[in-house]
C-alpha cells in the first residue's frame, strides 16, 4: 500500500545534486524502513509452521476435532498473522476457519475447530493460507500451507441382521441344512461307528475310553462368499434423484458389506465409481474394488473406498460387469446394487445365473412398487431375487421384515 | 396542533449566518485505547509542526526580521483545532462559518502575540493607526502566518478525515443474528476500500517530506549541514533554532511520520480483522507499537551510522579501484614468475654459465599512480564504502521497481530495455555509413569528366549454372547433357538427329565403361523432358548418383587417353 522506494531514490539524486549531508540520512531511513520491514515479514513467514491433527476416518454424524498449532521457529516476533483455512461446506458452514494471532518469537499457540461428519467422503482439510505483513503497510505476503492427510467420512451403515445370502460353496463358517459336505473343522461331538465310515474320522481317545468306537461328529457348513457390484453411474439413474439413489446405493452396500463381515464371512467389492485416491489413473478401465476377504481389515478397506468413492458421470455398469466376470470366484454370491432393470443387466446376469453365481440384486431406482414388482417377476423367472430399495427407510424395513420371517421378501 | 406549529421556522438568512454553529458529531468517534487517541494526534501534529517550520526557516533566510516567536505554538493549536473539528465529520464537507470561528481567534492571536515578545511594538499606537488605515492590519508577516495556518488547518483537516476512512463506517457491520441474513447483507453492501486512505496518507507523507527537504535544503544552502541535539531542546521549547541545526526537524518529520504510517497501518487491519469477524487479541496493539517504535529506532540510528559524505567521486573510486586491481595481478603474474623461476633454477637451467649468482631479489613494481586526488587512504576507503552503498541502494531500489511495475509494463522485458544502447550505437554506424557513402557519390559527382578513367569495357564473365537453383527437373537434364558433352570430349558426340536412346546404344557399344549408369541417366533425361509427370527430388538425387560416378568413369577414360598421347608423341 505504501512505497518508500520512488521518494526514496529521489531524495539520493537531491543529496548528491546539493551535497547536502542529512538528506542522504533522511534517504537511508526510508529505505532502512523499507528494507527492514520486508525483510522482517519475509523471514517471519518462512519461519512460521503449521500443524494440523485430527483422526483421519470417521463415521457419519461424528464429530472431528481439528487442533491446528501455530509455531513461529524464528528469532523475529510476528506483529500479527491472519490465517484461513479452507474447509469442506459438507462439513462445516462456513467452510473455513481462520483467526489472528500475535506470535513472538519461537512461541506457538494452539487453536482447535469441531467439523460436524453430515456426508460421507474424502475430505481435504485445508489448505491453509497465512497472510503476515509489516507494521507499516509495505508489503503483505501469503503463504499456503498444502494439506497432506485427508478425512475419510464412511457411508452411513444400517444394521442388518441376518440377511441369509445362500451359496453353493461347499466348505464355510455358516451351517446349513444342504448336507453335502462336513466341514473338518467344525466338530460338534461324537457317534458310534458305522459301516462306511472312513478310519480318518475316528476319535481314538474317544474310542478308548467308552470301550466302543467312535467317529467325529461333523457339522456341514458352507462358505457365503459375496462380492457386492455396486451401480453409481449417475446416467443410468432418473435424473431427477440420480445423486440420492446413488448415494442410497453406497449406504446399502456399507450395510450388507458390514453385516456379512460380522458373520465372519468372505466379502468383495466392486465398483464402477471413481476412487480419488488413485491418483496416476491406473484401472480406470476396470472396476474398483476388493475381491473376496475376511476380516475386519478388509470391512475397514471396503468402507474407506465407498466413502472416498467419486460417483462417476458416464462409466457404464454392465459392461465393466462383463469385463470382471472371469476374475469372480465360482460360486459366490453377487449382489448388484444398482439403478433399475433393463434388458442389458438381464443379458448380464443370465449368463452369470447359468454359471453358477447366485445373483441378488437390490434395485434403488423404483418410487413405485408396482413398476417395481415386473421388474421383480422378471427376475424370478430367471431365477435371481430381486429387492427395492427407494429411502434408508426401505432398508429397515427389510431388516425388521428378517427379523420377523427369517428370510427377506425376495426370498419367501 | 397544525403542522406549521409542530415545525420550527426557518431562520433568514442574515440571521442563519449570524447563528453560531452548532458543531453537531456526525460520527463516534473509534479508538480503542487511551493510547491511540493521543498517539494519532500528536503524531500527526507533530509531522506538520515540523513541516511548517521548515517554511518558516525557509522564510527566516530570506527575511530575517519576520516574527516567528509564537508561530510553532499557534500551530500546533490550529493542529488540535482541526484535528478535533475533522474528526467528528463524517465526510470532508467544508463549513466556512464552522472554521472562521475556530479559526479566527488563532490568527487574531498571531497578530497581537508578537506584541508581548518585542519592547519596541506598542499596541496602543498602532491601533489608531488600524482604525485610521484598515489595510495596515493586514501586515505581509501576518498574511504570510495565515497562510501558514490555513497550511496547518487543511493538512490536519484532510489526514484526519484519512484517518477515519481506515475505520469502519456506519453499515459497514451488519447487526444481523442469522448468519445467512448477515452473510447475504455483508456480501452486498461491503464496497468500501480500507486501502485508498491509506495509500494517499501514505503519499501525502512521503511526498510532503520530499518538499520539506527540498525547502530545508533551499534554506540551508551555504551553511555547515550538522546535527546537535541542542535543536531539539531549541525546537520542543518553541525557540528560534539556529539555522545550521534546523535540519533536525525534517529527521523528526520522517520519524513522526513513520510513525503515523505504522499506526494508520494498524487501524486499517482493525478494521479489516473487524469486518472479517475476526477476534483480535488483546496484544496486538502493544505488540504492533513496539514493532513500529523499534523499527523506526533502528532505521534513524542506520540512517545516521551510514556514510553522507565522501572525499572521491565515483569516477576517482572507479579509477582507485582499477588502479588498485592492476597492481595486485601485476603483483601475482610477477608472484608466478618468480615461483617458476625458483623452481628452473633448482634443474641447473642458469642460462650457460655454470656459476649462477642465485635467484635475483623479487622485483620491485612502480606503484601506479592512485587518482585519489589528495585524500586519505582512510577517506578514499569511506568514499568506497558510500558509493558501493549508494549503488546497491539504487540497484535494489531499482530492481524492486521493476519487479513491481504496474500492469501495462509487465509486458516489457529488460532485455530490450538493456540492449538500446546497443542498439542505438549501431544505428548510428549506419547512419554515417549511408552518409559517408552519399558524400562520396556527391564528391564523385562532382569531380570534373576529364579526371575520370575512361570507361572499361565490359567483361562478359562466363555464366556457371549453380546446382543449387536448379529444380529436380534441370538437375536431370543437366547431367545428361554433362556426360553427353564430356563423351563428346572422348571423341563419342551426340549428332543431330541422333535420339537419346540411339546416343545410349552407341555410347555402350563404343566406351563399354559407361554401362550402367548410362542407361539410368538417359531413362531419367528422357522421363524428365518428355514425361507427363513432374520429376522428384528423389529421381534427381538417384540420378545424380549416376552422374557422378560416369563422370569419374569419363574422366578417368580422357585422362587415360591424355597419358597415351603424351607417351606417344
Amino acid at each position: 500500500v505504501v512505497n518508500l522506494l520512488p521518494p526514496a531514490i529521489l531524495l539520493f539524486v537531491l543529496a548528491s545534486l546539493l551535497k547536502i549531508s542529512f538528506i542522504y540520512n533522511v534517504a537511508y531511513i526510508l529505505i532502512a524502513i523499507y528494507v527492514l520491514a520486508t525483510l522482517w515479514s519475509r523471514r517471519s513467514l518462512e519461519d512460521l509452521q503449521f500443524r494440523r491433527s485430527y483422526l483421519p476416518r470417521a463415521l457419519i454424524d461424528d464429530i472431528v476435532v481439528v487442533t491446528v498449532e501455530v509455531v513461529n521457529r524464528g528469532w523475529l516476533p510476528a506483529p500479527w498473522l491472519q490465517f484461513h483455512e479452507r474447509l469442506p461446506i459438507s462439513l462445516i458452514s462456513p467452510p473455513f476457519f481462520r483467526g489472528l494471532v500475535t506470535l513472538r518469537p519461537k512461541e506457538r499457540r494452539i487453536f482447535t475447530y469441531e467439523l460436524t461428519c453430515r456426508q460421507r467422503g474424502w475430505y481435504e482439510i485445508g489448505p491453509l493460507t497465512a497472510t503476515l505483513g509489516d507494521v507499516f503497510g509495505i508489503t503483505t505476503r501469503e503463504r499456503v500451507f498444502t494439506s497432506g492427510t485427508r478425512l475419510t467420512v464412511y457411508p452411513k451403515i444400517l444394521p442388518l441382521d441376518e440377511l441369509g445370502f445362500p451359496s453353493k460353496s461347499p466348505f464355510g463358517h455358516l451351517r446349513t441344512r444342504h448336507q453335502l459336505y462336513d466341514d473338518p473343522s467344525r466338530v460338534v461331538g461324537v457317534r458310534d461307528y458305522q459301516s462306511g465310515d472312513s478310519l480318518r474320522s475316528i476319535n481314538w481317545k474317544a474310542s478308548a475310553s467308552s470301550g466302543s468306537l467312535q467317529v467325529r461328529k461333523l457339522e456341514p457348513a458352507m462358505t457365503l462368499e459375496t462380492i457386492i457390484l455396486v451401480n453409481v453411474n449417475l446416467l443410468e439413474f432418473e435424473r431427477q434423484h440420480a445423486h440420492n439413489a446413488a448415494e442410497l446405493g453406497i449406504v446399502v452396500a456399507a450395510s450388507i458389506a458390514n453385516h456379512l463381515v460380522s458373520l465372519r464371512q468372505e466379502i468383495g467389492l466392486l465398483t464402477n465409481g471413481l476412487d480419488p485416491a488413485v491418483t496416476d489413473g491406473a484401472g480406470a478401465e476396470r472396476m474398483t474394488g476388493y475381491l473376496p476377504k475376511k476380516g475386519r481389515g478388509q470391512l475397514v478397506s471396503m468402507l474407506e473406498l465407498l466413502g472416498r468413492l467419486n460417483l462417476a458421470q458416464d462409466r457404464p455398469f454392465w459392461p465393466l460387469v462383463r469385463q470382471e466376470i472371469q476374475r469372480l470366484p465360482w460360486g459366490a454370491t453377487l449382489v448388484f446394487v444398482t439403478a433399475s432393470d433393463s434388458d442389458e443387466a438381464i443379458e448380464t446376469l443370465l449368463p452369470l445365473r447359468r454359471s453358477g453365481f447366485n445373483v441378488v440384486v437390490v434395485y434403488l431406482d423404483y418410487p413405485n412398487p408396482a413398476s417395481f414388482e415386473i421388474a421383480q417377476q422378471r427376475a424370478a423367472t430367471l431365477g435371481i431375487r430381486a429387492y427395492r430399495v427407494w429411502r434408508e427407510h426401505d432398508v429397515d424395513v427389510w431388516r425388521r421384515d428378517v427379523a420377523a420371517f427369517g428370510v427377506p421378501v425376495g426370498i419367501r | 396542533m397544525t403542522e406549521s406549529a409542530s415545525i420550527p421556522p426557518r431562520p433568514g438568512r442574515f440571521a442563519s449566518f449570524v447563528l453560531p454553529p452548532d458543531f453537531y458529531p456526525e460520527r463516534k468517534v473509534d479508538v480503542s485505547t487511551w493510547a491511540e487517541a493521543i498517539f494519532e494526534p500528536t503524531t500527526l501534529i507533530g509531522a506538520v509542526v515540523c513541516f511548517v517550520l521548515g517554511i518558516v526557516q525557509l522564510g527566516e533566510a530570506f527575511s530575517p526580521g519576520w516574527p516567528t516567536r509564537f508561530v510553532t505554538p499557534l500551530a500546533i493549536a490550529v493542529g488540535i483545532e482541526a484535528f478535533l473539528y475533522s474528526r467528528r465529520l463524517s465526510r470532508a464537507s467544508v463549513h466556512l462559518k464552522e472554521w472562521l470561528v475556530l479559526l479566527a481567534p488563532v490568527l487574531l492571536a498571531i497578530r497581537l502575540l508578537p506584541y508581548l515578545d518585542d519592547p519596541t511594538a506598542s499596541l496602543g499606537a498602532d491601533i489608531p493607526l488600524w482604525i485610521r488605515q484598515p489595510e495596515s492590519f493586514f501586515s505581509l508577516a501576518f498574511l504570510v502566518d495565515c497562510t501558514l495556518f490555513l497550511i496547518v488547518w487543511v493538512v490536519v483537516f484532510m489526514c484526519v478525515q484519512l484517518l477515519n476512512g481506515l475505520r469502519v463506517q456506519p453499515g459497514e457491520v451488519v447487526e444481523e443474528t442469522s448468519h445467512s441474513r448477515r452473510q447475504l447483507y455483508e456480501d452486498n453492501y461491503r464496497a468500501i476500500d480500507h486501502s485508498v486512505p491509506l495509500r494517499q496518507l501514505g503519499q501525502l507523507f512521503v511526498w510532503g517530506g520530499v518538499i520539506l527537504v527540498i525547502i530545508a535544503a533551499m534554506a540551508a544552502i551555504g551553511s555547515e549541514q550538522t546535527i546537535d541535539l541542542g535543536v531539539i531542546g531549541q525546537i520542543v521549547g518553541f525557540q528560534r533554532p539556529a539555522r545550521q541545526l534546523v535540519q533536525l526537524n525534517v529527521v523528526l518529520y520522517f520519524v513522526f511520520g513513520l510513525l503515523l504510517l505504522g499506526e494508520a497501518h494498524f487501524v486499517r487491519q482493525r478494521t479489516l480483522w473487524r469486518l472479517d469477524h475476526l477476534s483480535i487479541p488483546a496484544e496486538v496493539p502493544s505488540r504492533w507499537v513496539a514493532a513500529v517504535g523499534g523499527l523506526v529506532v533502528v532505521a534513524v540510528v542506520i540512517g545516521f551510522l551510514l556514510p553522507t559524505s565522501y572525499a572521491l567521486t565515483l569516477g576517482q573510486v572507479v579509477t582507485l579501484a582499477l588502479t588498485v586491481l592492476t597492481q595486485l595481478s601485476l603483483l601475482l603474474v610477477g608472484g608466478i614468475l618468480y615461483l617458476f623461476f625458483l623452481i628452473i633454477s633448482l634443474f641447473g637451467f642458469h642460462g650457460g654459465s655454470g656459476n649462477s649468482p642465485g635467484p635475483p631479489a623479487f622485483p620491485k613494481i612502480p606503484p601506479a599512480a592512485v587518482a585519489t586526488a589528495g585524500a586519505s587512504p582512510l577517506d578514499a576507503l569511506k568514499s568506497l564504502l558510500f558509493w558501493l552503498i549508494i549503488l546497491g541502494i539504487l540497484a535494489y531500489s531499482f530492481s524492486v521497481l521493476w519487479r513491481k511495475r504496474a500492469p501495462w509494463l509487465s509486458r516489457l522485458s529488460l532485455a530490450p530495455i538493456l540492449g538500446a544502447p546497443f542498439r542505438l550505437l549501431l544505428a548510428i554506424i549506419g547512419l554515417l555509413r549511408r552518409a559517408g557513402r552519399g558524400v562520396g557519390r556527391a564528391i564523385a559527382a562532382a569531380i570534373p569528366r576529364l579526371f575520370r578513367p575512361p570507361p572499361t569495357p565490359v567483361v562478359q564473365t562466363p555464366r556457371f549454372i549453380s546446382l543449387r537453383r536448379l529444380g529436380p527437373r534441370g538437375l536431370v537434364e543437366y547431367f545428361y547433357l554433362s556426360i553427353c558433352e564430356r563423351a563428346a570430349r572422348l571423341g563419342y558426340p551426340r549428332l543431330p538427329g541422333v535420339t537419346p536412346a540411339e546416343y545410349q546404344q552407341l555410347l555402350e557399344a563404343k566406351l563399354p565403361l559407361v554401362d550402367p549408369e548410362i542407361a539410368a541417366v538417359t531413362a531419367a533425361f528422357l522421363e524428365a523432358r518428355y514425361g507427363p509427370r513432374p520429376t522428384t527430388d528423389q529421381t534427381a538425387r538417384s540420378v545424380r548418383h549416376g552422374w557422378e560416378s560416369l563422370k569419374k568413369k569419363l574422366r578417368g577414360a580422357r585422362i587415360q587417353r591424355l597419358g597415351r598421347k603424351d607417351t606417344n608423341s
